[in-house]
């Protein structure tokens, strides 16, 4: 059993860390005072090959392994790497080579790898988002276009988004699961609506919102993947994104125990650093044994899914433990701070709502353990 | 245009912790993180620049153990094209002198025009190895280089960053070793394709035998100097009060500022 990462991933978790603390650290409290959305970062990133990281090398990309990626996703989520552009580059970046049309595919990976293409997912809907299979979007085949029609909603990063990949309705089964297809549709397409929304994490704007789809027409040719069977490519995908989620949660929650770390070393309550009281030293060792137990779990998931095991156990576990123990130590490294850390002149506060919206966002934690029981128990004991 | 640049991997000491170790001469090593100099960043990127405006080669070399593999496979992801390390236990406590006669017996078998080191290591600030290495050579050499313009393969023109903001301007005869400033460029970000290409290439690693260099010409026995001690200066605390109006006082702090080099 080896836990190392080769030379080639430290040398990657190096430069990764090294161009956060030069290109996100300085600005992200102006963005977030300006409510301004960092476009230019996406530039920044594809310059260093991020954006093309999930794009095989045949079509310009510089692919890197799950584990790689993870290494990537914890080390921008440290710095905490806005959603939208980290959703872009280590989620639905991953389902653009299943275009259909090579006309299509081409132009829209090469925006991409130019850093000028922000993806948003519009998969759930008013009326369903765990239940992946319920949606109602239905796009009609007319000749060599489908006519979409409906309403996507929750969605990072619809109000900013250059193109939607969209669930929408196009098969007739008495199965839902397989009646799926996914659709790549341009922001600037006629009837494309789109809308923001208020989070309670969406400090910059654009950041939330949802998109109507009025009689919007698409060529058959933006298909992604085959049709009907768009649910399972789009469930392969979230695999492999929560885990991702999860490392970049779990990052940026072990970088604010390093700061309430030394924060509890320099505050001094009754003639001594408050890190001398257990309460405090104790609270902060338990979440740093937590945070290392869900990092590994995490590594485990990816590190199956490159070597082509089943993983989907471990990439569930991972998402619902890992979100939660980053959100249960931000609010932590809040008490920690105590009420300065509850001010607005500290990131924890935006971080601790940023964390919050993790345990519902790309898999709840609730469907996170279904998964696990189906696993455990068999379809004859679990829902 | 063959270029080799010296590079260190050293500890980054700026926002870590520093403690004395038992021996008193140097610092506990355990737990700091470990990365190319800042100076010699520069140095690497400059070199780089140069290749690719004039075509030739970029070798990094290094005295150091195998850790430094990190710092050389960084600067071949940034464009260097050769990596070599010299390593044996006994270079232990080599000072600027020996460093510089190590790195002169590798250098001087290679090809080169220009060789360029950082003006200063960060860990020890000695700030001699260069100028040193370039006696050992027998060629010129300009430190706290800003800019630097080649006229063609003969001769460059170097900006060299004087205290109080003065800039000089001076031709020197190439080959030449030039220490290299901050601030002389913007050094790029390594690329996923810049680590893929890093590490396909090979370091070489050189032992005293291969420089021809005995044992007691390295290490402690072939050293000039040895530290005698190292210490944190207690604190100071003096506490000094501006009077004046807002400009006056703005003005006092911008020349306190200056005079420290703080802006």
């Amino acid at each position: 059993m080896d836990f190392s990462f080769t030379k080639e991933q430290e040398l990657l978790r190096n430069s990764i860390e090294e161009f956060c603390k030069k290109e996100v650290d300085p600005y992200v409290s102006k963005w977030v005072k300006e409510r301004s959305f960092p476009r230019d970062l996406l530039k920044k990133l594809s310059n260093i090959g991020l954006t093309g990281m999930n794009i095989p090398e045949e079509l310009g990309g510089s692919p890197l392994d799950n584990v790689s990626q993870g290494i990537v996703a914890e080390t921008l989520g440290r710095h905490e790497l806005v959603a939208p552009i980290f959703l872009t580059i280590f989620g639905f970046a991953r389902l653009l080579p299943f275009i259909v049309d090579d006309e299509v595919r081409g132009e829209v990976i090469g925006k991409l790898l130019r850093g000028e293409l922000l993806i948003a997912g519009a998969f759930t809907e008013p009326g369903c988002g765990s239940d992946a299979a319920a949606i109602t979007t239905k796009a009609e085949k007319l000749g060599d276009v489908y006519r979409v029609k409906g309403e996507k909603a929750f969605i990072t990063g619809a109000p900013i988004a250059d193109v939607f990949i969209a669930s929408v309705v196009t098969g007739s089964s008495d199965k839902p699961h397989r009646n799926i297809s996914l659709l790549l549709i341009e922001a600037n397409r006629r009837g494309v609506e789109p809308y923001e929304l208020e989070s309670m994490a969406s400090d910059l704007k654009g950041e939330f919102g949802g998109v109507i789809f009025d009689n919007v027409e698409v060529p058959v040719g933006n298909l992604i993947g085959m049709e009907n069977l768009g649910f399972y490519l789009l469930m392969e995908e979230f695999n492999i994104l929560r885990v991702l989620i999860a490392l970049s949660s779990l990052g940026l929650a072990e970088r604010c125990l390093e700061e309430a770390v030394k924060y509890a070393k320099q505050r001094t309550a009754f003639g001594q650093p408050i890190s001398r009281f257990e309460a405090v030293s104790f609270r902060l060792a338990e979440h740093w044994t937590k945070i290392q137990c869900a990092k590994l779990l995490a590594y485990k998931a990816l590190w199956l899914a490159d070597n082509k095991k089943p993983y989907m156990a471990e990439a569930a576990a991972a998402k619902w433990y890992g979100c939660e123990e980053a959100f249960s130590t931000v609010n932590d490294v809040i008490q920690t701070f105590g009420a300065v850390g509850y001010t607005k002149d500290y990131p924890f506060e935006r971080i601790f709502r940023a964390l919050r919206g993790l345990l519902i966002g790309d898999g709840t934690s609730d469907i996170m353990k279904l998964i696990i029981s189906r696993l455990l128990f068999g379809k004859g004991y679990s829902p | 245009m063959n270029i080799v640049v010296c590079v260190k991997h050293v500890p980054k000491c700026a926002e870590a912790e520093i403690r004395i170790d038992p021996t008193g001469r140097d610092i506990e090593k355990h737990g700091l993180v470990y990365d190319i100099n800042e100076w010699d960043d520069y140095a690497v990127e400059e070199a780089v620049r140069i290749k690719e405006k004039f075509g030739g080669s970029v070798t990094v070399v290094t005295v150091g153990p195998e850790e430094a593999n990190s710092t050389l496979r960084k600067c071949l992801a940034r464009g260097a094209d050769n990596a070599i390390r010299v390593y044996d236990p006994k270079l232990v406590g080599s000072d600027p002198y020996v460093i510089a006669k190590v790195l002169y017996k590798v250098i001087k078998n290679l090809q080169f025009d220009l060789v360029l080191t950082g003006v200063m290591a960060e860990d020890d600030g000695s700030a001699t190895v260069g100028p040193m290495l370039a006696e050992f050579l027998k060629i010129p050499h300009a430190t706290m280089v800003k800019k630097i313009e080649l006229k063609d393969h003969k001769a460059a023109i170097v900006h060299r960053e004087l205290e109080g903001g003065l800039m000089e301007v001076v031709e020197v005869k190439l080959p030449a070793l030039f220490a290299i400033q901050t601030g002389i460029n913007e050094p790029r970000y390594v690329s996923i394709l810049g680590i893929r290409r890093a590490m396909q290439k090979e370091i070489k690693v050189l032992g005293l035998k291969d420089l021809s260099l005995d044992e007691s010409e390295v290490g402690y026995a072939g050293s000039w100097t040895l530290i005698d001690k190292l210490f944190v200066p207690p604190a100071e605390k003096v506490c000094q009060y501006l009077k004046g109006s807002p400009e006056e006082v703005a003005t006092q702090i911008l020349g306190i500022l200056k005079s420290r080099g703080l802006f």
